[in-house]
């Protein structure tokens, strides 16, 4: 299923931005989180709980599930004002667990809920944000391994360097994987979401390289890179294809 | 058909999830989109598949009436009523 990235071609790129806002949502995860339990990915248990939706009418938000709700959470606590603005939804693994379910009752020869497949597909969650704020704004959804918020980063930032935006707000949202697929399970296999308003500048910059060790980090790079929003000055993260080093005010 | 009508409006409130109305708020006559209760057309194909798996209604999806069944509880009890009836003549 994974293409290899062509990693010697990447391996010049980097990425600067600057972070206009961002927020960050995980089960009983602290406003005041430091920044190096991001990094080490020390957080709190998962005990199930949702994040709050209650912006939404109630006929929008009556059907999400957990990865789309802590997505449109994280998404309005950073950019909380109505008007257009142009985003990017990025998840590694979607919908996974409503996905399954309707695999499962297919499989038991049941009918699809119609509801539960609309709300299946990737860009569910841009879709609800788009009707939600009445914006019609540019989106994409991106699904890329455990690289996908680095990509819908160079996405926005590639959209402001065209000059159509002044700022893109990007949202990463992944809860845990159901139990039938954790043999696959990344390392890091917890519920989190993190947005992030970025626009032009120099706050922050990402260098990638091909992880050339078995080295994999801890946390995920959303959690990681929430470390860096929450003020680290350095972030080295090992993905299970790309090495990441993040620099603040670099 | 009192009790179908009060099932169908059951069936509405769990099938679509709606948080904040009872089946009793749900009026017979009511239109069920739009204006009335407010459902959507993902709402309408996910009733058609509840109002299946419940009562065994068949919808034909080229039907031109069909758009009238789903007006209102009401008439979707009159539909589920007749194909019912034509099921014990048979």
């Amino acid at each position: 299923m994974d293409t290899p990235i062509d990693c010697a071609a990447l391996a010049d790129l980097a990425l600067r931005f600057s972070i206009r806002s961002w927020a960050a949502w995980a089960p009983g995860l602290a406003a005041d989180t430091p920044a190096v339990e991001f990094l080490a990915g020390t957080l709190p248990d998962d005990d199930g709980s949702l994040p709050d939706v209650d912006f939404l009418p109630a006929m929008l938000r009556r059907r999400l599930g957990r990865t789309a709700r802590m997505a449109l959470h994280v998404a309005h606590l950073a950019a909380p004002e109505p008007g257009s603005l142009p985003n990017v939804f990025a998840s590694r693994h979607g919908e996974l667990r409503r996905t399954t379910d309707l695999l499962q009752g297919l499989a038991r020869g049941e009918l699809p809920s119609p509801a539960s497949f609309s709300l299946s597909v990737h860009n569910a969650s841009a879709g609800i944000h788009a009707i939600a704020r009445n914006d019609p704004a540019p989106s994409s959804a991106i699904a890329a391994g455990d690289e996908s918020l680095l990509w819908a980063l160079l996405d926005a930032r590639q959209r402001i360097e065209q000059g159509t935006t002044d700022a893109v707000l990007v949202v990463h949202s992944d809860d845990a994987i159901p139990s039938q697929y954790l043999p696959f399970a990344p390392v890091c296999n917890r519920p989190f979401a993190l947005a992030i308003v970025v626009e032009a500048g120099d706050d922050i910059a990402l260098e990638w390289r091909a992880n050339g060790g078995d080295r994999v980090s801890p946390a995920s790079l959303p959690i990681s890179l929430a470390g860096l929003c929450a003020g680290a000055n350095r972030l080295e993260w090992h993905g299970e294809r790309l090495s990441i080093t993040g620099l603040r005010g670099a | 058909m009192h009790a179908l009508e009060a099932a169908i409006k059951e069936l509405i409130v769990d099938a679509l999830q709606l948080e904040d109305v009872r089946p009793e708020d749900i009026e017979t006559n009511e239109p069920l989109f739009g204006d009335g209760l407010g459902l959507d057309s993902i709402d309408a194909l996910e009733l058609g598949v509840a109002l299946k798996k419940q009562f065994g209604l068949t919808l034909a999806t080229n039907d031109p009436a069909i758009k009238d069944h789903f007006r209102s509880v009401g008439t979707l009890a009159r539909l589920i009523a007749s194909q019912q009836d034509a099921k014990v003549c048979q």
